[in-house]
């Protein structure tokens, strides 16, 4: 089993500058969001334990986190806040940190390496065809 | 910084896809039947309004933002939706992770739509 809050302190610890900030919702917005990371990371422990989720699937879904923090980061910029490259590069160690140390032992896992995009809508995923 | 003019389709869309994966997955995790045959219509049409919103968010001027994390709802659906057509079936514990996941990843979709000017 994974240590779920050693992975939310680390995180907590790195969104912690994002409540120094006088934009209006932003504060709440990351509570709000910390928030339902700890639920979800509760429930992937609680998974992991019963056995309902393989290792494999604990890192998939570590790995989605990721995704769910960058969408984050880009709603807080919509409401005007900058968020620095450097701290986007740190969330993305902490990340590849966690799924390397805690999850997968030894075998290095590749995030992708996008940041938060340049905005132009370049890096989107392909669309495959919806299969009926 | 340029910024898209926000869509009432859009938000009224974003918001019926969010609510309707909500209760697509609460509606399997209850299911005795969890197999993907019997909800692949669920599949389908949470896709096709994921597919709408990209559509119509991609011929917005300067739209990448939306763009970005409509993509990131999308790939990882399309992941959770491969693993249980392959499986066959989804364990509780796979249904309330992908369920968790998906209700994240529309969360900020909102925001950023509403956040529009």
């Amino acid at each position: 089993m994974f240590n779920y809050q050693a992975i939310l302190a680390q995180i907590t610890g790195l969104l912690k500058g994002l409540y120094i900030t006088n934009i209006p919702g932003i504060t709440s917005m990351s509570a709000l969001y910390l928030s339902s990371l700890e639920k979800r990371l509760a429930a992937l422990a609680k998974n992991t334990v019963s056995g309902d989720l393989s290792k494999d699937e604990v890192l998939e879904a570590l790995t989605a986190e990721w995704d769910i923090l960058k969408s984050e980061l880009n709603s807080f910029e919509q409401l005007g806040l900058t968020i620095a490259q450097g701290t986007i590069n740190d969330v993305q160690g902490v990340f590849s940190s966690i799924l390397l140390t805690s999850i997968r032992g030894d075998t290095p896992v590749a995030l992708d390496n996008e940041g938060l995009g340049d905005g132009s809508g370049s890096d989107v995923p392909p669309v495959p065809p919806i299969k009926p | 910084m340029f910024v898209p003019v926000s869509s009432p389709t859009v938000i009224g869309q974003v918001i019926n896809g969010a609510k309707y994966t909500d209760s697509f997955y609460l509606a399997v995790e209850v299911d005795p039947d969890k197999t993907f045959n019997s909800h692949k219509g669920g599949y389908v049409w949470i896709l096709s309004t994921i597919n709408s919103i990209q559509l119509q968010d991609s011929i917005r001027p300067k739209s990448g933002v939306l763009l970005l994390e409509v993509g990131r709802l999308k790939k990882n659906f399309q992941t959770f939706m491969a693993t249980h057509q392959n499986k066959g079936a989804l364990n509780k514990g796979e249904l309330e992770t992908y369920h968790n996941i998906l209700n994240a990843l529309w969360a900020p979709i909102l925001i950023t739509e509403k956040n529009y000017k």
